[in-house]
């Protein structure tokens, strides 16, 4: 008895040795969560990623409203790709301010911000997330990966053309990175994921990046107007294209208006019409109203696309006061955006009988702002809202169904005209002048705000940029263009931290790196100035 | 036994001590900060139109420094005429936390005019640098530097306010729009500006924008964001507007000389729309005179130090030394700044 | 009938012990042995009576006698008392005596616990270890501490040691539902905490061990014992000592008026209610255990249970906590085979009270009343606008409390079986397997009714949640030792090898939140179960020459499953010299030991933390249904990659280590001094990536270093012993400084830091940083400049970087919140049946923000549109009119002095015919707080005041019954 337990006993032993076989349990695999290795061979799953690519501008994480945050360190809402956009468009300029004490908020309209600046850290982390996101997708959509991935050849068209639309989100995020912050550091599928130092790219080069990879996409994406709502199509390359020339001074010294022309006019000519209503546009079904207009869209849904960036903010932060949450299908305001005087002189008749642009709450509101921390001074904008165009509620009383166009007609209708005032060849200002009438009838309602061809110059056209396209991050980008971002020839109220305004150096007109990134990757050097 | 029951007293009377510590390394207070010396590169000057952009001088000092902690501190230079004690100093420029200046012929001459000091003469001032840190804590001064200034005529700059109306198209990019000036700095403003129309609606705006304007309150006061103020017939007027008691009054005018080179008679002046001045060309005997409107000395105005300026009053009278026929010219345009000019 | 008793009280050698006091034990009847150890005692009854011989420095000795008229002399050899030498010490897989340890290690065993009402085990030995910091968590039931050992050696990582219950190592995360995992463990079960505290201690257990390990072993039976019952009960009474310092409503209403508009003032009412009164009670606990000992035939078991309730100062707050365990111990095949079994289970079940509640009694208008008129929001006073909830406004903090009901109920069961088998053949061969897990499941939910304001925000329905978790651990351990004495060499052997495998499971379900219709308001969200493996090979070498100087070589081969390189190794090595054993110092009466500890480690940090399992990984995760996004007709849940760093791998510690063991006068005077360096490579932080390079902003990854370095000094004495009276006093002092090394992978970090430190007040306001060359958690704020009266100006602040400007650059590290020097006293009074302890402690160097005062310091606080917020009272001071957040007048000095306990108990001793014995105790639990700091409480462990739960004053009594 005793002899057969000793036995038994080395036997254990022996066996808890043999154990040391089974170390293959250190080579775990997720049980709940997918890996690349096989989430890519299941062709199911490319468009719930395209469809991240896609969100990637509207939620900003796996949880609505938030959960999961997509970039750490930053708070959540406060790293939505719409509202980071946003407040580095529009606070700096003569159309909004924020009332808000968070950290440095107030830093962007007084115009003083620092590498240190935490939003600005945000939005940039959020375009390179972006990025590698959409490198990510690219790289693994390879035609070479999706052969070995075993996806059906009718499949690979089909994620031919998501990889393209990948490409021109890519391309996009690269293009507000240009625009924002001048030469960043560059990354593209090529390169791996991994721990490693990207070199920086000059503002020029990354200009002549993205408007090879628009021109290099062009004839994979689907045609105009034929995608999916939500989806990237031909026009919104042209689009892009449009935009880019229209700024290539700013960018890269030289001009390229006559392509700006060119463009826009391919967009002009694709088939979508002005939405009928320009107060629909920005209303909770602005998806069932205007999708004539929009050629891009980052999209909400108050049910199932919450977040408290994107439309969310642009809703409640922009109602304080005496104006009533339930007026725009919300539970609540937020009291924060309004904007200054200046913005408002561009319009003759506020009260928007006239031009119904001239979207102001003003009841109980001063024009004028004493006290950047009070709702009540500057008047209030009810542009964007969370009721439909019949006055209905949207899903949600916090979270807002509004989406957010990201390019829109009336802005190639713009370019069109200013590269044709800037002296680009191939158009007219006879159409010009008709695009931009078409603008202001849609706003007056008839013809009586019409404009006639001498009264086309290009200060109008800044001032109508303004009534057109305000509050949807144009501003700042537009502000440059015309040299009037920083020096003393503009000036608004809080410019340059002055209550009344004063100059502010060139160097603004770039954001700097921020001090996080350059840290990060020691082969970066600091914007101008900062 | 006592030697490490010692070590525990010994250590308890430390705890309790480290206890009371103050946060000594951290408690930064406030000190008067040293003197700044001060310096100039030149002394004396007679300025002209010409040299307008040519450099006059440099002023230069050191750091004030020691208020008790690193300060950012500014610097502001205050000119006084010789002999006042800086009693009431001009702060000719804020230099921030810079430690010099240079100013040009331009603006210094500026200055000069400013503190109201006649052109074409020679003026004795002295200035200094002041230094403050924060708007808190004491100030301290340099000791002043001479400047002799002989300065040509510039228009004073005054603290202003806007007219925006209907009739200059309620702009305020418009080449016609209005100005009211505190020729004291007082809040209390007032100019001339002429309405071609009947009925011409205005209001008062604080600066070149509309964030702080003002509009009829009723009864000749001014609200904020009021309604429009209106002048029911066409005509020269002059508004003043006191913001301090936020009250506003408009008169229409028409201008004469009196006085004893008029013979005791009202002359009456002629406006001219197109250039917004007043004349008259008329017989003068040896004597004095001075512009009034309406035919009344309510509002009289005339030059008491005899330097081209008029101000309010009618003493110091303009005086013609040999009869003779003169052409006299009044221009009001500029609030602050009315002028005249005497032609034979 | 009496007579008398005489004898001679003789040390081991036969030498007389002088002094001595004989006495019979129950009587006052007693006498002292003369210079022969000669003693007389006269006026005994006859009959049995036990005589007692004892002399600080020697043992007592207890004799029988059976007393008569002719009783023959007695003679006492006494044993020396060489205190704590002889004791044995648990550590890592197995057992060593104290003398032989090259480690530093610290036992506090039963006698030495902390006293009083405790729901945690820790709390038994707060402020009796040095270098170990045990800060409790606040004063909510059930919500533990935080443990450091030598200032822990990660910055994202994990700092908690790894704790070791009977062999079985606990997953430091907790489950759902629950505050603390050793709660459920109850403290009357346990029998000792073992401290491993350098590498040389804790090398043995590899890549867990960097922040130190402690070892817990519970009560056992033992064999022969008779059948033992044991009854504890202690009932107490919990009472709010210190509040937040506001405005009452009459200073609160003279500063509306002085400083608001005329709007605000018409908002004033007319109650002088005092919230903070409001929300916290006397709270009553009570904690009853009964164990069960004995032998049954030659198998000696131990059964016991407990039962917790304990009710919160913070009202609605409680802990229910049931708890059993049984050990059963037999020894077969003539003590070759011992076998030790381990099962513990215990229920706790929680409710929740909303803390947020204790910031809103805070910030509450103190002119409004309690209740309104009315029945909405269920007949609270809440903020209105245009007769609706105003959201933005303060919530009502009763309201907060009573209507949100957060209940959780939290299953655990620990258990092990042990077989240490000697050979028969080869006796010093033993063999020990150790089979054990550890299985916790929480559940709970948390309902807030349609009618509360908390639920306005949702639209009115009323919010219902449940959560769930689950987490298993498993564990299997074998190890071979060897021990032998090779005489002929003078030397002692003794080897080890082992093995473990440890395998963890977690799992989360994902539950939707539904209003009171029971609609979904928020979609569940996605199951998650994840899962992570332990391999390790461990081996340790002992080795002894001629009983003076000991080495000791320990290595472990530790494999992960986190990362894709599995495997490190975790050698260390340590010597000791028993300077008192050479013969220069062998003679010597007054120093009694005197032992020179030399130690260096290495050692790893593993545990990243839930969620991290597989971080060396491409994962994809599926967005829920409300973070859907809409391409066309359809709504799609979103795949995300996540980021992640193929090349992940452990921190390493080096750990070095010089110590003193020292006793005198038999050591009646003992203690010891630890001189340590502990240095931490390739940190695990959350670094931020090259824009571009990762799927992912921050990638926790390995960057940098830091250091800890400190001094630990101990003594223990017993000032006074008599016959009648015996004192005993402890003092210890640490001294730890952090630095961070290093933060990046660049070669140059340029880096002002990592911001840390969340406040309140302002989204994403931070106040601490953490930087190269500074200690961890420095603050980071302005410098404060004052006026010649000594007030702060508000908003003036010193240009430290010279630019010219006040700019953010202008931020300077300004301490930290980690203490410098921790200290510690207790002490121990008895005089026959009576006895009085305390315990006090003290923190210095620790810094404070007082964010309470920041936030609602200023005139600004209540200048809201449509309601009213209370000031904090620091603005009476600062008379600040908007908040300064950054400046370092906030950044106060946290150091203190706190009384934990003072215990003051009677014995009874053996009642009804010696069947039962009786005690009590009563007990008063934080009796006081020596401090400067300004706000609350001094004693918190981020350094950030805000949101805290106040630790309680607790009077308790309690009563022992021993059957």
């Amino acid at each position: 008895m005793t002899k057969k337990f000793i036995y038994q006993i080395v036997l254990a032993g022996t066996m808890a040795w043999g154990l040391a076989s089974c170390t293959k349990d250190l080579d775990r695999t997720p049980i709940t969560e997918a890996t690349s290795a096989s989430v890519y061979k299941d062709f199911s799953n490319y468009k719930a990623i395209l469809a991240k690519l896609y969100g990637g501008f509207s939620v900003t994480g796996q949880v609505g409203p938030t959960g999961s945050p997509d970039i750490s360190g930053i708070d959540e809402g406060t790293s939505s790709y719409i509202r980071g956009y946003f407040q580095m468009q529009e606070l700096p300029t003569d159309e909004a301010v924020i009332g808000w004490n968070d950290g440095t908020l107030q830093d962007f309209h007084q115009m003083d911000w620092t590498p240190d600046d935490n939003f600005i850290n945000a939005m940039f982390s959020r375009l390179f997330y972006q990025i590698a996101q959409c490198n990510e997708f690219i790289r693994q959509t390879s035609d070479a990966n999706l052969s070995s991935n075993g996806i059906a050849e009718k499949d690979q068209a089909t994620a031919r053309t998501f990889r393209a639309e990948a490409r021109f989100l890519r391309a996009l995020t690269y293009y507000h990175a240009l625009d924002l912050f001048g030469s960043v550091p560059f990354v593209t599928d090529s390169n791996e994921v991994a721990y490693y130092y990207p070199n920086q790219i000059s503002r020029a080069d990354l200009f002549a990046y993205v408007e090879r990879e628009l021109k290099g996409i062009e004839e994979q994406m689907v045609d105009a107007h034929t995608n999916e709502y939500g989806r990237a199509d031909k026009a919104c390359v042209w689009a892009l294209l449009a935009k880019l020339y229209l700024n290539a001074t700013v960018y890269t010294g030289t001009d390229r208006y006559t392509d700006a022309i060119t463009y826009s006019s391919k967009v002009i000519n694709s088939g979508y019409t002005l939405a009928s209503s320009y107060a629909n546009m920005f209303k909770a079904d602005n998806n069932a109203t205007s999708q004539s207009e929009f050629l891009l869209t980052a999209n909400f849904d108050g049910t199932r696309t919450q977040t408290y960036g994107g439309t969310t903010y642009l809703v409640h932060a922009a109602i304080g006061g005496s104006m009533s949450a339930a007026a725009f299908g919300v539970n609540s305001g937020w009291g924060g955006l309004r904007t200054t005087s200046a913005f408002v002189n561009l319009f003759s008749d506020i009260s928007g009988a006239t031009d119904k642009r001239a979207m102001f709450y003003t009841e109980g509101q001063n024009k004028s702002i004493a006290d950047l921390g009070a709702f009540t001074d500057g008047y209030a904008i009810t542009k964007w809202s969370n009721k439909t165009s019949k006055g209905a509620d949207g899903s949600n009383s916090t979270f807002v169904d509004t989406d957010f166009p990201l390019m829109r007609l009336a802005e190639m209708y713009l370019t069109y005209a200013e590269a044709v005032l800037r002296g680009g060849s191939g158009g007219s200002t006879t159409a010009a002048l008709g695009y931009i009438n078409a603008l202001r009838e849609r706003a007056y309602g008839n013809t009586s705000g019409n404009i006639a061809a001498g009264e086309l110059n290009l200060k109008f056209l800044l001032e109508e940029r303004g009534r057109e396209l305000y509050w949807e991050g144009h501003r700042r980008t537009d502000l440059i263009r015309y040299g009037l971002f920083t020096g003393s020839t503009y000036v608004w109220p809080f410019k340059g931290g002055v209550a009344a305004g004063t100059a502010v150096a060139d160097f603004r007109t770039i954001y700097p790196l921020p001090t996080s990134a350059l840290v990060a990757n020691p082969n970066l050097k600091q914007n101008g100035d900062y | 036994m006592n030697a490490w029951l010692n070590k525990i007293i010994a250590g308890s009377f430390c705890v309790m001590g480290l206890l009371s510590c103050e946060k000594q390394d951290s408690f930064t207070q406030v000190k008067t900060g040293s003197t700044p010396t001060f310096s100039a590169t030149a002394t004396e000057f007679a300025f002209s139109a010409a040299a307008a952009d040519e450099e006059a001088v440099t002023y230069t000092w050191t750091a004030s420094k020691d208020w008790g902690y690193r300060a950012v501190v500014n610097y502001t230079l205050q000119i006084d005429e010789k002999g006042n004690g800086f009693r009431k100093p001009t702060e000719a420029f804020s230099a921030n936390n810079s430690l010099s200046k240079t100013f040009t012929v331009a603006a210094l001459n500026q200055v000069i005019n400013n503190m109201g000091l006649a052109s074409g003469r020679q003026h004795e001032l002295v200035i200094r640098v002041k230094a403050a840190v924060d708007t808190v804590g004491d100030q301290v001064y340099s000791d002043s530097v001479l400047l002799t200034v002989t300065p040509y005529y510039v228009p004073k700059v005054y603290p202003y306010v806007y007219v925006p109306g209907g009739y200059e198209g309620w702009s305020f990019d418009d080449p016609r729009l209005g100005a009211l000036a505190s020729v004291n700095s007082d809040k209390v403003y007032e100019g001339y500006l002429y309405f071609p129309d009947a009925n011409t609606e205005f209001k008062v705006a604080a600066a070149k924008s509309w964030d702080i304007n003002y509009g009829d309150g009723g009864g000749g006061a001014l609200k904020a964001n009021g309604d429009n103020i209106k002048a029911v017939e066409a005509g020269y007027y002059r508004l003043s507007a006191n913001l301090n008691a936020l009250t506003w009054s408009l008169t229409n005018t028409t201008w004469s000389i009196t006085g004893s080179a008029t013979g005791g008679a009202d002359k009456a002046m002629t406006f001219d729309a197109a250039t917004k001045k007043w004349s008259v060309t008329t017989a003068l005997q040896a004597g004095s005179f001075y512009f009034r409107a309406n035919n009344a000395n309510t509002i009289t105005l005339s030059d008491d130090d005899n330097n081209g300026v008029l101000t309010a009053g009618s003493a110091g009278v303009i005086s013609i030394e040999t009869a003779g026929t003169y052409t006299i010219t009044m221009d009001l345009n500029n609030p602050g700044n009315y002028i005249y000019t005497l032609a034979q | 009938q009496s007579g008398s008793i005489s004898g001679k009280v003789t040390d081991e050698t036969g030498q007389p012990i002088p002094g001595a006091t004989v006495f019979i034990k129950g009587t006052s009847k007693n006498a002292t042995a003369d210079a022969q150890g000669n003693f007389t005692i006269t006026g005994v009854a006859a009959g049995n009576i036990v005589v007692v011989a004892r002399i600080m420095g020697y043992e007592t000795f207890e004799l029988p006698v059976n007393a008569g008229n002719n009783t023959a002399p007695l003679t006492f050899q006494l044993k020396a008392d060489t205190k704590g030498l002889n004791e044995i010490v648990v550590v890592g897989y197995g057992t060593q005596k104290k003398s032989d340890l090259t480690g530093a290690i610290a036992v506090v065993s039963t006698k030495d616990f902390n006293k009083g009402p405790l729901s945690s085990p820790e709390q038994l030995i707060t402020g009796k270890v040095p270098g170990v910091q045990i800060t409790s968590n606040g004063g909510a039931p059930g919500s533990g501490s935080t443990i450091r050992v030598r200032g822990g050696a990660s910055l994202n990582a994990t700092n908690d040691p790894l704790i070791i219950v009977d062999g079985v190592p606990l997953d430091n995360n907790n489950v759902s539902g629950q505050s603390n995992g050793l709660s459920l463990i109850n403290p009357n079960d346990i029998e000792s905490f073992n401290v491993l505290k350098d590498a040389s201690a804790t090398a043995i257990y590899g890549s867990r061990a960097s922040n130190g390990v402690i070892i817990i072993t519970t009560k056992k039976g033992r064999l022969g014992d008779k059948f033992h019952v044991s009854f504890s009960s202690t009932n107490a009474v919990s009472k709010v000592t210190s509040y937040s310092p506001v405005l009452t409503a009459s200073e609160f209403t003279d500063v509306v008026k002085a400083h608001g508009t005329a709007a605000q003032v018409a908002l004033l009412g007319k109650a002088n209610t005092d919230w903070q009164k409001q929300i916290y009670q006397s709270a009553l606990s009570s904690d009853n255990n009964l164990a069960l000992s004995g032998s049954w035939k030659k198998l000696p078991y131990r059964i016991s249970m407990g039962y917790l309730n304990q009710d919160g100062i913070l009202k609605t707050s409680n802990l229910e906590r049931k708890s059993a365990s049984i050990n059963l111990s037999p020894s077969l095949f003539d003590d070759h085979l011992k076998i030790n079994m381990n099962v513990k289970g215990s229920i706790a079940d929680n409710r929740f009270a909303d803390q947020a509640a204790i910031n809103a009694a805070i910030a509450f208008d103190p002119t409004q009343p309690v209740r309104a008129n009315g029945k909405d929001f269920g007949g609270y006073y809440e903020w209105l606008y245009n007769g609706k909830l105003y959201d933005l406004g303060t919530k009502n903090p009763l309201a907060m409390l009573e209507q949100k009901v957060d209940k959780s109920q939290v299953k655990r069961s620990i258990g092990n079986i042990q077989f240490d088998y000697k050979f028969h053949f080869l006796p010093e061969l033993r063999a020990n397997l150790n089979l054990g897990y550890d299985y916790q499941k929480g559940e709970g939910n948390t309902n807030i009714p349609k009618y509360a304001a908390l639920a306005y925000y949702n639209g009115t329905g009323g919010s219902y949640k449940h959560y769930s978790q689950e987490m298993k651990n498993k564990l299997l351990d074998f190890y071979l030792n060897y021990a032998k004495d090779l005489k002929g060499i003078k030397s002692r052997v003794d080897v080890m090898a082992g093995y473990s495998y440890q395998d963890f499971i977690i799992a989360t379900p994902g539950y939707p939140v539904r209003d009171e219709a029971g609609d979904t308001t928020t979609a569940a969200g996605n199951y998650s179960e994840a899962q992570h493996t332990l391999v390790s090979f461990f081996g340790r070498l002992n080795y002894t020459f001629n009983d003076k100087y000991l080495l000791t070589f320990t290595m472990r081969r530790d494999g992960t499953s986190r990362f894709r390189q599995h495997w490190g190794s975790f050698p260390s090595v340590a010597f000791a010299w028993k300077l008192k054993d050479e013969a220069f110092l062998k003679n010597s009466r007054t120093l009694s030991d005197l032992k020179l500890r030399l130690g260096y480690g290495v050692t790893g940090q593993e545990n990243i933390g839930v969620g991290k399992e597989y971080a060396a990984l491409s994962r994809y995760t599926y967005g829920d249904a409300n973070s859907a996004y809409q391409l066309g007709d359809a709504f799609y849940k979103t795949l995300r990659a996540a980021g992640y760093d193929q090349n992940i791998k452990w921190e390493q510690t080096a750990t070095y280590n010089v110590a003193l063991d020292y006793g005198f006068l038999n050591n009646r005077i003992s203690g010891s001094v630890d001189f340590y360096y502990k240095k931490t490579t390739d940190l695990l932080a959350d670094v931020t990536t090259p824009a571009g390079t990762n799927l992912t902003n921050t990638l926790y990854t390995n960057i940098g270093s830091l250091e800890n370095r400190g001094v630990e000094f101990i003594i223990n004495a017993t000032p006074v012993e008599t016959k009648d009276f015996r004192w005993d006093a402890g003092f210890n002092i640490t001294y730890n400084k952090n630095k961070i090394l290093s933060l990046s992978k660049a070669k140059a970090d340029t880096s002002v830091g990592i911001a840390t430190g969340g406040i309140s007040g302002g989204t994403g306001n931070t106040v601490q940083i953490n930087s190269v060359g500074h200690q961890i958690n420095s603050f980071y704020v302005y410098k404060q400049v004052y006026d010649k009266s000594g007030n702060p100006i508000e908003g003036v602040y010193e240009d430290t970087n010279g630019d010219g400007a006040i700019t953010s650059a202008d931020k300077y590290r300004y301490k930290s919140s980690n203490p410098l020097v921790y200290l510690s006293f207790n002490s121990q009074f008895n005089y026959k049946k009576w006895n009085l302890g305390f315990s006090m402690r003290s923190n210095l160097g620790n810094y404070i923000y007082n964010n309470q005062a920041s936030n609602n310091g200023s005139y600004k606080t209540f200048q809201n549109s449509n309601y009213l917020a209370n000031l904090s009272r620091s603005v009476l001071s600062t008379k600040f009119a908007t908040t300064q957040y950054w400046s370092d007048y906030y950044v106060e000095n946290g150091s203190f002095l706190r009384m934990d306990y003072i215990n003051l108990g009677y014995d009874f001793g053996r009642l009804m015919h010696d069947k039962i014995g009786l005690r009590l105790n009563f007990n008063v639990q934080n009796v006081f707080v020596i401090t400067k700091y300004s706000g609350q409480d001094p004693e918190v462990f981020s350094g950030i005041d805000d949101k805290f739960y106040p630790r309680p004053r607790v009077y308790s009594l309690g009563v022992n019954l021993d059957f």
